[in-house]
């Protein structure tokens, strides 16, 4: 469902530039459950930035669902992000004016989903990841894995084919991290694809197959024997 | 659908910035209020005073001596001037009426008795719009009979008998030497001024102040009115040149005219040139409100620069965060154009008290705000809407 064909991204120009990801090749099936490891400035976060269509390659081709998606216009890459992609960061992300509710609506409000309907889903949601009694709070109302449960709820709220988390635990205590990775491994036995970067290897651990950056090159891509 | 959200987001967004808004808005407010304000006072004014105007009787020319030039016998205005002017524009003219005012003295028992004795002939009443409540007016009898028959106004009957109804009796008058009594025939209702108190108008026969005068023949000046469907701004010059030809001194300069359309130009082009003035004003206020409202969009905008990268992440277009700034930027212009209405509402309602004119906000003054402060809202937006729109969805995340 989603491949890689040598993706190179250049940030900036001249002696100045920067080679974040050095023809980078791989390929990814429906229901696949990735980490992404490598030490820090090994190009994880730049690679999950062009899976998420949030950038374009600088060359190489990426094609999701079939549909090439380094030559797509603004407008298409957002409309792939608002369907496709389900996107989860380290540092949350939320708004913080918004409730849970509204927060998790955020993504259906941008594709057209009538208001009765998105409230539903995004109760819907929040249900899944444990946080129904939690609706009416606002981020600083919720404790750091709270706040990545209601952004993992925000990220499946359009249903999108893939789950993209860069280092989702990498700012929570041990239990929460336990709880955050339930709720993943729950996802992915629905059959969900899943990419996690971390830099945990307890956390890689879970997954079924372990990619491993250096320098911005794919040096490792081995299937985890659980 | 997106956009009552987007809209929604905007308002919470203002009302969450509440203070900061609002003094975002004093420069719409202050522009908005003088431009409704300038323009509902000065169509109150127009209206007021074309009105007063319009009342002194529309469709005359009245025709005096140019205070400036040196008036020599031969230039004088005489009766038969009248008769000339009457025969010549026959197809035009109605009526022509004399001009003759003299101080005369009330021996009677009055707080002022120094009244205006204001010749005139039978034409006289109808030409200054004079509404008679008893009796009648002056007539060609008494014109011709040299009659000393006067009307006066209500209030100056009230004083004299207790009794606006005074027809039938008699006033003595003095004009320096000679005191002599006249007949009031008739009682008119005496009508506010446009210029305030002033002495109570009392009239005559022209021909009876000539002789009671000794003015042989002489007039102050002369009205000519026309009829109804004569438009007399084309007709003033038309008399002087005439006069001027028969008394033998073209060009002049010895008359000079006046007609209420002439008056009602004139203050029509005074209230267009204030306007223009104060509209001035109000367009470098609203100029100022309108940086002031895309320099708080800016700020806005760097503040949620983070958001901003939120929102694109979830999927927001171009489209989408564009139209979130812009309408946050109208809606601060146009909530700013109704408290500056709702201001210039105020200032309208005192105005038109001090003023003693029944002002209210005019319509196209209301249009014209809402417009103003819409255009504004759109075009200061505009910029800082597209600035939110193109920043880079990851350059946007990163940003603390
Ligand atoms: N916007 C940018 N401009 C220039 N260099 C960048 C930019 N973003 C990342 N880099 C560089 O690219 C390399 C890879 O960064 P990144 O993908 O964030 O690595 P990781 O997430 O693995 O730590 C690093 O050397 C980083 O400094
Ligand atoms: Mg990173």
């Amino acid at each position: 469902m989603l491949k890689a064909k040598k993706l190179t991204k250049i940030y900036g120009k001249g002696e100045l530039s920067v080679e974040a990801l050095k023809d980078v090749d791989f390929e990814v099936h429906e229901g696949e459950f990735i980490s992404i490891m490598g030490p820090s400035g090994s190009g994880k976060s730049t690679l999950m930035y062009i899976l998420g269509c949030l950038d374009r390659p600088t060359s190489g081709e990426y094609i999701l669902d079939d549909v090439e998606i380094q030559s797509m216009t603004r407008r298409e890459l957002a409309i792939v992000r608002n369907k496709q992609i389900g996107f989860v960061f380290q540092s949350y992300n939320l708004l913080p004016r918004l409730s849970a509710l509204k927060n998790v609506e955020l993504g259906m409000i941008y594709a057209g989903v009538p208001a009765d309907e998105r409230k539903k889903r995004a109760l819907d949601v929040l249900e899944k990841v444990g946080l129904a009694d939690r609706v009416k709070h606002r981020p600083n109302e919720l404790s750091g894995g709270e706040k990545q449960r209601v952004a993992i709820a925000r990220a499946l709220a359009n249903n999108p084919s893939i789950i993209l988390a860069d280092e989702p635990t990498g700012n929570l205590d041990s239990k929460s991290t336990e709880e955050i990775l339930e709720i993943f491994k729950a996802l992915n036995r629905d059959g969900r694809t899943i990419i996690i970067v971390t830099h945990e290897s307890d956390v890689a651990d879970i997954t079924k197959r372990k990619l491993t950056f250096k320098d911005g090159r794919l040096i490792r891509d081995e299937v985890v024997a659980s | 659908m997106i956009l009552v959200e987007i809209f929604l987001i905007a308002i919470s967004s203002i009302w969450s910035n509440k203070i900061r808004s609002f003094l975002t808005m004093l420069g719409i407010i202050i522009g908005i209020s003088s431009v409704v304000t300038i323009i509902s006072l000065g169509n109150a004014t127009e209206a007021e005073i074309t009105g007063i105007l319009s009342t002194l009787g529309v469709n005359k020319v009245t025709l005096y001596y140019d205070g400036t030039e040196k008036i020599r016998p031969d230039d004088r205005l005489h009766y038969n001037d009248m008769v000339l002017i009457m025969d010549n524009f026959e197809d035009e003219v109605i009526s022509v009426t004399p001009l003759i005012t003299m101080m005369v003295k009330l021996i009677e028992n009055v707080e002022e008795p120094g009244v205006v004795f204001s010749g005139v002939n039978e034409y006289s009443g109808e030409s200054d719009n004079l509404e008679l409540i008893y009796g009648r007016f002056i007539n060609e009898f008494d014109v011709d009979g040299y009659k000393k028959n006067v009307i006066i106004d209500n209030e100056l009957s009230s004083e004299l008998f207790g009794d606006i109804d005074s027809t039938g009796r008699s006033i003595l008058v003095s004009s320096g030497k000679i005191t002599s009594a006249y007949n009031i025939v008739g009682v008119y209702e005496k009508k506010e001024s446009l210029f305030g108190e002033t002495s109570a108008t009392t009239y005559v026969p022209y021909t009876t102040m000539d002789m009671v005068f000794n003015l042989q023949g002489e007039l102050g000046g002369l009205v000519v009115n026309f009829y109804e469907k004569i438009d007399v701004t084309a007709y003033d010059s038309k008399i002087v040149n005439f006069i001027e030809r028969y008394k033998g001194n073209e060009g002049e300069n010895k008359y000079a005219t006046f007609s209420a359309e002439d008056q009602i130009e004139m203050v029509s082009t005074a209230l267009a040139t204030l306007t223009i003035f104060v509209s001035a004003i109000a367009a470098i206020s609203l100029l100022v409100g309108g940086i002031g409202v895309m320099n708080i969009m800016l700020v806005s905008v760097t503040e949620r620069t983070k958001e901003i990268g939120i929102r694109k992440a979830m999927g927001a277009q171009h489209k989408d965060i564009m139209l979130q700034f812009l309408i946050e930027a109208l809606m601060i212009s146009l909530l700013g154009g109704i408290v500056g209405t709702t201001l210039g509402i105020i200032f309208i309602n005192i105005a038109g008290n001090l003023m003693e004119i029944p002002a209210t906000l005019s319509i196209d003054a209301l249009i014209l705000a809402i417009i103003f402060s819409s255009s504004v809202g759109i075009f200061f937006g505009m910029y800082p809407a597209n600035k939110a729109a193109s920043l880079d969805p990851i350059e946007a995340l990163r940003y603390e």
